[in-house]
């Protein structure tokens, strides 16, 4: 059975600057891509490229432990999501478009796994659930074009973030990591605040959240390396994911209210 | 013998899973929790430093520190008084939530808030203390969100959809606005502000004290202090809500349970100010920097500014707490701005009488929503023949956090007018109170408007007593405000930054 320094060493082509682009596209996909299980993949994939990453600057068992905790973050966000979208799936469907898209998957408002927008019937009329939902007023009656324009301009925006990030990165060095890993730090928080600022929905504004503490701790993990230190971000990471499962089925909890209404 | 720290930390977490299997009796639940903080407050208001005092048959001393993985844990002056003040406030809370439900997990869950937060306050290192209160903020999302498919929701949605409920039966025309003015805010959006406001003022307060460290390793670089500064102010201005960051303040006022938000509110604004004091006595070179005290002055004015202009135009009481709020912590800050012993004792005073006015206002509105199932003026019309006291609480409440005469938070801001020496500063107070108030007259118009025959039930007794007795409570500090003020001038001495300013 391979030891932990083992399977460090096989990963050791992972570390530095292949885990800084993969990092560089997790998060990139989270903004841009609304569908929930793409982004909860990209999520988990930056908990492990910012373990492998942290196994070059402390302790790796304290690296692992990161990941480790990343993993059941992913994981309690995972069965949330699950459910509220089985929740969304098992009402009909309604094959035409209609002016208030409610798409399954994603922030009620994304495209399904397959690609293809399944919409919730009844279209609800009642203003206040639209409001609700977080969906935006209809924009085009034709049904391609808004989920095309709208990850035209979350992909514009990660660009210009990407831009600002490389800049400041440049012009204020984080102190005690390397380059290449401040830049992670940067473009994990930015990346963070972008989502932060794009959505309003529980799930996928806490992806943002945890993408932009990912960030901070990939910094301050290696300022402060104190165990204690450790245990309480990991209870915090945790707890903010059982608080965004939480307030996720609360919000899908009061939709389906509004629509039963 | 036990001592303080590890008494006030464990015996509320140890209770809250007893709380939390106690939850479906809610007098149980609610006079167990009360009762825990009731003793953990007079525990520490008693301050009896010097000798052990007797709790449950256990002797506590307070003075003595505890240590807990290398971390030091003690209860000094400021630190007990916070504790007991925050407890109070939630033994109040407490008990009130047992008349009017504000969420299943408020028992459990905010005395596992009190557990953190009182950590917080007692230990030794910032870093850690930030942790705490980070972890207790998390938590408080729970509490936020409350039980939002609870009766009120769930009759405001029915009596939408056209079903008879009560009191909205006649009433159908309005109930629309109502709705979704009370369904601005969205579902959880109050919560996951908060939960997002409070996780992004963490990074830069955690990074602060390695920058200090770091800098006293390096004593040229005078950089890292002006970075630990700027950190800092980041930090602790999300935290107290200072505009442009204060927009989690009103969205949690609009989508929490009235008390729950008073709770939330109340105490994690005492812990935050608690730690800034403690981080301006402690490191000599931030009092020495005027900037600190300019930058307080010019927030606190900002947000008194704020508060008191979106006061006057809001439609809901919510939202009006909210802001209320805003502008009175606004007119705390300008008082630690002015950064002189007095200016200080004014501004833990009205700390103390703002927590008076905003339970009070809190309970008022708690019942108001209990029975309307709205707190949107469109829906009120009429309340206050049903609900008499209810609507003399919610509005006294609210001029209190105004600062008008005869109520608990007058002297304080009185003291502050008086305290600052630009006439224009005291003026825009001024006008951000009169904004406050005109809000709640304007809530109160419409309270005692004519109304066709209500539907509303009468207020439940035991709440309306503990609202008579706030009542009594927010009147005579307003006439006696001299009564808190020993303890909160020892507090005051005891901490000698501004001793320095002079």
């Amino acid at each position: 059975m391979p030891t932990l320094p083992d399977v460090l060493a096989k990963l050791s082509f992972l570390t530095t600057t292949p885990a800084v682009i993969g990092l560089v596209i997790t998060a990139g996909l989270i903004v841009v891509i609304r569908d929930w299980r793409f982004s909860l993949a990209a999520l988990l994939g930056q908990y492990v490229l910012v373990g492998l990453l942290l196994t070059q600057l402390i302790q790796p068992q304290v690296a692992l432990t990161k990941i480790l905790i990343g993993d059941l973050v992913c994981v309690v966000l995972y069965l949330t999501a699950r459910l509220v979208s089985e929740s969304s799936e098992a009402l009909p469907l309604q094959p035409e478009d209609s002016d208030f898209p409610l798409k399954v998957g994603g922030d009620r408002g994304g495209e399904g796994v397959d690609g293809r927008s399944r919409r919730l019937a009844p279209p609800t009329s009642n203003p206040s659930t639209r409001l609700r939902a977080g969906l935006q007023p209809p924009t085009s009656k034709t049904g391609g074009e808004a989920p095309l324009a709208d990850f035209a301009f979350r992909l514009l925006a990660a660009l210009f973030v990407g831009l600002a990030v490389y800049s400041l990165s440049r012009r204020y060095p984080l102190p005690e990591v390397p380059s290449d890993v401040g830049f992670a730090c940067y473009w994990l928080a930015s990346l963070g605040l972008l989502v932060l600022m794009l959505t309003d929905e529980p799930l996928k504004a806490g992806m943002g959240l945890l993408t932009f503490i990912t960030g901070f701790e990939l910094f301050f993990s290696v300022l402060e390396r104190s165990l204690s230190v450790v245990g309480f971000l990991g209870i915090a990471n945790f707890l903010i994911a059982l608080a965004i499962a939480y307030l996720t089925g609360v919000s899908e909890a009061e939709l389906t209210a509004g629509e039963e209404r | 013998m036990i001592t303080a720290p590890l008494f006030l930390m464990v015996l509320p977490l140890a209770l809250a899973p007893v709380v939390y299997l106690l939850r479906r009796w809610a007098l149980l639940a609610a006079s167990l929790a009360s009762a825990t903080a009731l003793i953990m407050a007079s525990l520490c208001l008693g301050l009896t430093f010097d000798r052990p005092a007797s709790v449950l048959g256990l002797e506590v001393v307070l003075g003595e520190p505890m240590m807990v993985l290398g971390r030091e844990f003690t209860l000094e002056l400021a630190g007990g008084l916070t504790v007991g003040f925050i407890c109070l406030i939630a033994a109040i809370a407490f008990l009130f939530a047992w008349r009017v439900s504000q969420g299943g997990l408020f028992f459990p869950l905010g005395l596992i808030i009190l557990s953190l937060l009182n950590a917080a306050v007692m230990i030794r290192h910032f870093l850690f203390a930030v942790l705490f209160l980070w972890i207790a903020s998390i938590i408080a999302v729970f509490v936020v969100q409350g039980d939002r498919q609870g009766p009120s929701l769930r009759r405001v949605s029915k009596a939408a959809s056209g079903q008879a409920t009560g009191p909205f039966d006649r009433r159908r025309p309005e109930l629309a606005e109502g709705l979704s003015t009370s369904l601005r805010a969205g579902p959880g959006r109050g919560a996951l502000r908060y939960l997002v406001m409070v996780s992004l003022a963490v990074p830069p307060l955690l990074i602060t004290p390695w920058l200090i460290d770091f800098q006293a390793l390096n004593p040229d670089n005078l950089a890292l202090l002006r970075y630990a500064a700027v950190l800092l102010a980041i930090g602790f201005a999300i935290l107290l809500a200072v505009v442009p960051f204060h927009s989690w303040v009103s969205a949690v006022a609009a989508d929490a349970p009235p008390v729950v938000a008073a709770f939330v509110l109340t105490m994690t604004n005492a812990v935050v100010l608690l730690l800034m004091l403690e981080l301006l006595q402690s490191y000599a070179w931030l009092p020495e920097n005027l900037q600190v005290f300019r930058l307080l002055r010019i927030g606190g004015l900002l947000m008194a500014a704020l508060g008191g202009l979106l006061a006057f135009a809001q439609r809901d009481f919510g939202h009006l707490l909210g802001y209320a709020v805003l502008s009175d912590m606004g007119c705390t800050l300008v008082a630690l701005g002015v950064a002189s012993p007095t200016a200080l004792t004014a501004a833990l005073l009205q700390v103390a009488y703002r927590s008076v006015g905003l339970m009070l206002t809190a309970m008022g509105l708690a019942v108001v929503h209990h029975r309307v199932g709205s707190d949107s003026f469109a829906n009120l019309a009429g309340v206050a023949r049903r609900l008499p006291l209810s609507t003399a609480g919610l509005v006294l409440g609210g001029l209190s956090l105004a600062g008008m005469p005869l109520t608990a938070g007058f002297p304080s801001r009185w003291a502050i007018y008086r305290l600052l020496s630009a006439p224009d500063l005291a003026l825009v107070m001024l006008l951000s109170g009169a904004g406050v108030a005109f809000g709640y007259l304007r809530g109160l118009s419409i309270l005692l408007a004519p109304s066709p025959e209500s539907n509303v039930k009468r207020e439940p007794i035991i709440a309306s007593l503990m609202i008579l007795a706030m009542i009594v409570l927010c009147l005579g500090l307003g006439l006696r405000p001299q009564w808190l003020l020993p303890p909160i001038q020892r507090v005051v001495e005891s901490f000698g930054f501004l001793a320095a300013q002079r």
